[in-house]
């Protein structure tokens, strides 16, 4: 079975040159965890999640601490990247070039289901996007479909 | 003629490559420790009989430790507890931080406890939305000083302890007491400074107090075996003498009964070994070797005998403040490697007691890695941190902290050298 057959197709995706208070507020409206980034021609440069915003914005200082289990309410902390995040002087600083996953995986139409599901796992991405021979932006493949398909051939 | 200008001109290159920091140390180091085998001026044998594999052992063990210890969480526990214990005054942490810094500096390598506290450190200045700079500059400066007061606290120590057959016991005799009026000199400075600077919101300080920081130990067991062994370590350290063992042998026995009763995979603790410094002081070895070998340090030993006439005060002076000027900057470790030779050849024609200037070459190369931003690893390290924080130090930054207190911390050397030679027969 090749990709096409169970991707998403024409699903929303967001700009490359997008704001961060743009790509929030894509997130509230649409219920999806991963967003495709295309630049102006359409084609795939990135993909974003709201996992990604946060870890560009949590303080890289917590890489280096062997355990975050002593924090308390830390109240200071979340205002201080709440305040980074949706101030909109700061918001303007960076966009969702800044925080995106860029060169992500993807896969053609034409490639097949199984190789696609493969590269999921390997990868870790639970959203795979879709491209033409051109990286245009075509769809995304959903992790848990693509395996209930792969599992669902034997029945 | 040509060898002894060659090698010379190899060790005056490392020097200037690893004082521009453009090339790695290490690579630098081993490609002139290969021009050396390669050209003959050293027999293989030779070459490999000149590498102090005390230091290199003592080092690597110690290494091995501290990879473990670091992964209890320990070290943040520290941390966490003396912010509370300073109910999240700043005045009161940023004493207290630097101190244990320097506590932990005399006995642990200064970068990886550098490493263990600046991420603490920026966490508890962010949750009371302070600028975590100053506090970070002063644990750079506090880790050099701290490390100066052991045998094993900073490598140029380890260095010369292994040279002049010095041990734990003399360091922690004739450095001790000299390091800790130091390190009081310095906190004495930083409140002095500091005293009118900060203004907390009280809500910020009991957001500190909410910090548990049994939870920062991340494995109990563990943690009580690293401690146990680091005991037991600093027990081998003390009674090494008398135990007939050497530093190296205490070192390693400890990483490897660590590894044995911790079950940490020992490819993860090797891994965390430096080996980038260790290889950078194995080629340096081989270098200074060949140096050595045709007779140059005997040479400016005998030189620098005849300007100062064999008066000791003077002679150690001389040490102490041009180590730490050179340490400052163009490396401590390169330069105590070429010293080491030159105060043999230069003690070997002095009365016993010109073992204080052996002292004077530990004080002047530790202490003067306070000097630059480049003076030291731990300030570069710490330096690192801060700017994938978004808060950079700037080179001029740290010099106008560190310059000061090194000249305050050789002032008050030189006042000890002084008071030493007053107690000695000319």
């Amino acid at each position: 079975m090749q990709v096409k057959n169970i991707m998403d197709a024409g699903c929303v995706s967001v700009s490359e040159q997008a704001s961060i208070k743009e790509l929030i507020d894509c997130f509230r409206r649409v219920p999806r965890s991963t967003l495709p980034v295309v630049d102006s021609q359409g084609r795939l440069v990135g993909i974003v999640s709201l996992h990604d915003l946060i870890r560009h914005f949590l303080p890289r200082y917590m890489d280096l601490l062997p355990s975050l289990q002593f924090l308390g309410e830390s109240k200071t902390l979340e205002k201080k990247m709440l305040g980074q995040i949706l101030d909109p002087a700061f918001a303007l600083l960076f966009l969702v070039h800044d925080v995106m996953v860029k060169k992500p995986v993807s896969v053609l139409e034409t490639d097949s289901t199984f190789k696609a599901m493969a590269l999921m796992i390997q990868h870790n991405y639970h959203h795979l996007p879709v491209t033409d021979r051109q990286g245009g932006f075509l769809g995304m493949v959903d992790q848990n479909r693509i395996i209930l398909s792969f599992l669902n051939q034997a029945a | 003629m040509l060898t002894v200008w060659g090698s010379v001109i190899l060790l005056a290159t490392v020097f200037v490559v690893v004082a521009m920091g453009k090339i790695e140390a290490a690579v630098i180091s081993l490609l002139a420790a290969v021009v050396v085998l390669a050209t003959g001026v050293l027999g293989q044998a030779e070459a490999f009989a000149a590498i102090d594999w005390n230091t290199i052992f003592l080092l690597v063990g110690m290494m091995m430790v501290v990879a473990v210890a670091k992964k209890t969480g320990l070290f943040q526990y520290l941390a966490i507890r003396s912010a509370k214990a300073a109910r999240g005054n700043p005045l009161l942490i940023l004493l207290f931080f630097p101190a244990i810094t320097a506590l932990i500096s005399a006995f642990l390598d200064n970068v990886t406890t550098v490493l263990l506290i600046a991420p603490v450190t920026i966490l508890i200045a962010d949750s009371l939305e302070l600028d975590p700079v100053p506090f970070l500059i002063a644990e750079a400066i506090a880790s050099n000083i701290g490390g100066t007061a052991t045998l094993i606290g900073d490598p140029p120590n380890i260095m010369i302890g292994s040279a002049a057959g010095l041990g734990f016991n003399a360091f922690i005799l004739n450095l001790t007491p000299v390091i800790l009026v130091i390190q009081l000199a310095f906190s004495l400075l930083l409140y002095l400074l500091f005293r009118r600077r900060f203004h907390v919101n009280p809500e910020l300080k009991a957001g500190i107090m909410e910090m548990d920081e049994n939870r920062a130990i991340t494995d109990p067991h563990l943690t009580r075996v690293s401690l146990t062994i680091l005991g037991l370590i600093l027990i081998g350290f003390v009674c090494h003498q008398q135990l007939g063992l050497e530093p190296a042998t205490i070192a390693l026995a400890g990483a490897t009964l660590l590894l044995f009763l911790s079950q940490v995979p020992s490819l993860e603790i090797f891994q965390e070994v430096e080996w980038t410094t260790i290889f950078f002081f194995i080629g340096l070895f081989i270098v200074v070797a060949a140096v050595d070998k045709q007779g140059v340090f005997a040479f400016l030993g005998h030189s620098i005998l005849g300007l100062t006439e064999g008066h000791l005060l003077l002679t150690a002076l001389l040490v102490l403040w041009i180590s730490a000027f050179a340490a400052a900057f163009v490396g401590a470790v390169p330069f105590v490697a070429s010293m080491i030779p030159l105060l043999k050849a230069v003690t070997a024609q002095m009365p016993s007691h010109a073992i204080i200037l052996w002292w004077a070459l530990s004080l002047g190369a530790c202490l003067g890695g306070n000097g630059t931003l480049t003076g030291a690893a731990a300030n570069m390290v710490v330096a690192d941190i801060a700017r994938k924080n978004d808060r950079p130090i700037s080179y001029l930054n740290f010099f106008r902290w560190g310059f000061p207190v090194m000249l305050l911390s050789l002032l008050i050397s030189s006042l000890y050298i002084f008071l030493r030679c007053l107690y000695c027969p000319r």
